[in-house]
């Protein structure tokens, strides 16, 4: 079974502006604005909720199913990966 | 513009000094120098420096510049190479020092002092502020004044006086205190910024009445005044302006800062085959993603930012906003979703 876990890259810092969260990866000059969703997650996320209540409140949020809310928050969780603000730790149990 | 450190050395210990961390060894991870003091032939290396980037200006900061055991030897070195000597100051000069500046050109030299520098908590004693009274007269149409605003209900009035009892010139030049990136020391919250500004219209009212206005260094924001009082600061002619630019602080220990409140955080080699304008262009790098945002959260929706009339405040104070991402999620699979 697969364990993933993400977790912020180094240096990545954040601040809640009035137009969304600006996330900032000093290292690489690189920003990024999140918005709506995105920027409701990522505060939830900084807050340290679990995957599976993020998937609940998720699905509340946007009137979908579970499944689908897991589908979508994994989705988003990798284009943050993609753009460098999240590194992917994967363990395989045996 | 360049500013030069050539001492890391300072007799006060103003509360709401930025330069205080950088000065005590917190440099982040910029080695501390070993000398306190610039040597004459990096100040030449310097020189050169500043003569191929064709900056005319020399900007002598520190710690206390006048403290350089060779204070007057770098004066002549920099007037031979033809450069305005700018001079930030706490006032409070020895004798060999104010002879070295009262000796020099009215046009050749300004010298910034800063009024309320002190040893104590509460600001300037009565015995600072006769030396620096004597300063004054003695200096006289080479001084400009300066203030650093580090609370709301901060006092000018006995700066007006001042001015034309010793015929220093007729500014003054205000900054507000902004805080050290990491640091410990006393600054002007931007919540307390509109009342900073109603307390400076009145008096820049008062001065303009009299001939004397007021420039704003870095750090100010629009938004710290209403229109009304705009217009009543641009009646009495004061120099208003809203930017947080990198001058480019030169350290003795061969790195080029952001500025002081930045040092330990944002600064870069000090590669001498480049020019002023190439190293500052690097630091603007470093710090671009920073600079969407500013000191309030309203500013990135701003028009005045938008626009560049106003950069949103100190950087140091808007990097002082963000804070560290905590994610660490872990998904088990999908089972349970």
């Amino acid at each position: 079974m697969k364990n993933k876990t993400y977790i912020c890259s180094a240096g990545v810092e954040w601040v809640k502006n009035s137009d969304g969260i600006l996330v900032v990866q000093g290292k690489k000059s690189q920003s990024y604005l999140l918005t709506g969703l995105e920027s409701a997650l990522w505060s939830w996320m900084n807050l340290s909720y679990s995957f599976p209540r993020l998937v609940s409140m998720l699905a509340e949020l946007e009137g979908i199913s579970r499944p689908a809310a897991g589908r979508r928050l994994r989705q988003i969780l990798e284009d943050w990966r993609g753009k460098g603000i999240l590194e992917e730790r994967e363990i395989i149990h045996g | 513009m360049a500013n030069l450190v050539i001492s890391e050395r300072c007799n006060l210990a103003c509360s709401y000094c930025f330069a205080s961390d950088y000065l005590d060894g917190h440099h982040g991870d910029i080695a501390r120098h070993s000398s306190p003091f610039i040597d004459l032939e990096t100040f030449e290396n310097w020189l050169d420096f500043l003569d191929r980037s064709n900056i005319d200006e020399i900007r002598l900061i520190g710690g206390e510049p006048s403290l350089h055991p060779h204070f007057q030897e770098i004066l002549h070195r920099a007037m031979r190479r033809g450069k305005h000597i700018l001079v930030f100051t706490h006032g409070l000069l020895s004798e060999g020092a104010l002879a070295s500046l009262e000796a020099l050109p009215l046009d050749q030299v300004t010298v910034l002092v800063n009024m309320n520098a002190s040893r104590h908590l509460h600001g300037p004693s009565p015995k600072e502020n006769a030396r620096r009274r004597e300063t004054l007269l003695r200096l006289g149409g080479r001084v400009q004044l300066g203030f650093t605003i580090c609370q709301p209900d901060f006092s000018l009035d006995y700066l007006l006086p001042l001015i034309l009892e010793t015929g220093c010139q007729k500014s003054v030049r205000l900054g507000i205190a902004q805080p050290v990136l990491g640091g410990r020391n006393q600054y002007l919250h931007p919540k307390q910024y509109i009342n900073a500004g109603r307390r400076l219209v009145g008096w820049a009212e008062r001065a303009g009445r009299e001939g004397v206005w007021l420039e704003f260094d870095c750090g100010f924001v629009r938004c710290m005044f209403s229109e009304t009082d705009l217009e009543r600061l641009r009646q009495a002619g004061a120099g208003i302006a809203y930017r947080c630019n990198p001058i480019l602080d030169i350290g003795l220990n061969e790195k080029a800062l952001h500025c002081f409140p930045l040092a330990g955080t944002f600064h870069t080699e000090l590669k001498l085959t480049l020019t002023a304008g190439e190293l500052r262009a690097i630091l603007v790098e470093k710090v671009r993603p920073y600079r969407l945002a500013g000191i309030y959260k309203e500013c990135t929706i701003c028009r005045y930012k938008q626009s560049g009339e106003c950069m949103g405040g100190c950087l140091a104070a808007t990097i002082r906003r963000f804070q560290p991402a905590k994610i660490n999620i872990n998904i088990y699979g999908g089972e349970n979703d």
